[in-house]
């Protein structure tokens, strides 16, 4: 079982760094800048 | 002789790295440099003054809103949880520091068991995260991130509190949404103080949850050496969500990975770290 576990953890942190490395060529780090650099009212409950 | 826990250091280090932008503390001004590219598994909002990172469930929303899919946030939080499951959850988010904070006004009395129905909240919060923020509001036809606006009290105690304090503008804004806030607030503080520990993270965190399905994979995690087994019952008395460690409860996404547990094992036999080794290889 524990092999299995350890099968299905790789699998899933490789599949994870997948979506990590497509997220990157997409450029979704610079939206995620965008929107992180501009004060969300909607965080602050403003909107 | 027990060691002292070096959990509440790491948790304090944590929280000040992660809202060590000291200008904007004092400024009431948000940190805009790179470092807010970067995606980091822990409730910490990015409209945090001192946040320099941003957080993945709000980045999530964002991409949602926008009619995208959020590769890039959902795979940090995955990557994280293939890793070790919750142990950022235990170990590294501020508001799961600040619910601990309150919880030690309890004093010694044991918190209450949290009833197993409330654990599901947090997958349907979720399941529905992506698609609350996708539906679309007025002329804008954008969605926005209804989970931020509504259900996160880490964004009303490290944003709201810390810049309206600030600036008399944002002040003016201030209408009945965020008294709503400030009651979810104080909901989750009195729960933590008079009834549950860490109310929040079990009942409505989707960051916990999305880091919970990588409990039962996660590459670390908690095992037990069956031969050094005494079952003395100590792992089970010093767990704060009641899970019984030696028989999978760190496993199952109510597992904070605080590590307490392994911790409070004398014998050692419950360990924390690389699956295959600290179970044996095939053993498990």
């Amino acid at each position: 079982m524990t092999r299995n576990r350890m099968r299905a953890g790789s699998g899933w942190l490789f599949a994870a760094g997948a979506l990590v490395l497509l997220g990157l060529w997409r450029g979704e780090h610079l939206d995620v800048f965008t929107k992180a650099i501009t004060l969300c009212l909607e965080c602050l409950g403003l909107r | 002789m027990r060691r002292r826990s070096r959990r509440p250091l790491v948790q304090w280090l944590a929280a000040i790295g992660a809202n060590a932008y000291i200008p904007g503390w004092i400024l009431g001004q948000i940190y805009r440099g790179p470092l807010k590219m970067g995606c980091v598994p822990i409730l910490n909002c990015y409209s945090c003054p001192g946040a320099l990172f941003a957080c993945p469930v709000g980045a999530a929303q964002n991409a949602a809103a926008r009619g995208t899919l959020p590769f890039y946030a959902v795979g940090v939080v995955a990557a994280a949880g293939a890793l070790a499951g919750r142990l950022p959850c235990g170990w590294l988010c501020p508001f799961g520091l600040f619910q601990d904070l309150i919880h030690r006004l309890r004093g010694r009395r044991r918190a209450m068991a949290l009833p197993r129905s409330l654990g599901w909240v947090k997958f349907a919060v979720l399941a529905l995260l992506l698609p609350a923020a996708a539906i679309p509001t007025g002329a804008a036809d954008m969605g926005y991130e209804r989970f931020c606006t509504y259900l996160c009290p880490s964004g009303t105690l490290m944003a709201s509190v810390p810049l309206l304090a600030v600036d008399p503008t944002l002040r003016t804004l201030a209408g009945p949404l965020l008294g709503w806030r400030f009651a979810l607030l104080f909901l989750v503080i009195g729960t933590g103080i008079f009834l549950y520990y860490r109310p929040f993270c079990r009942v409505l965190c989707p960051l916990g949850a999305g880091l919970g399905l990588g409990n039962r994979p996660s590459l670390w995690a908690v095992g037990h050496d069956p031969r050094r087994r005494t079952d003395c019952g100590a792992c089970r008395a010093a767990c704060p969500v009641a899970l019984d460690p030696t028989a999978g409860g760190t496993d199952t996404a109510e597992c904070i990975r605080c590590l307490r547990c392994a911790e409070a094992c004398l014998p050692k036999s419950l360990r924390f770290g690389l699956r295959n080794r600290i179970e044996g290889g095939d053993a498990g």
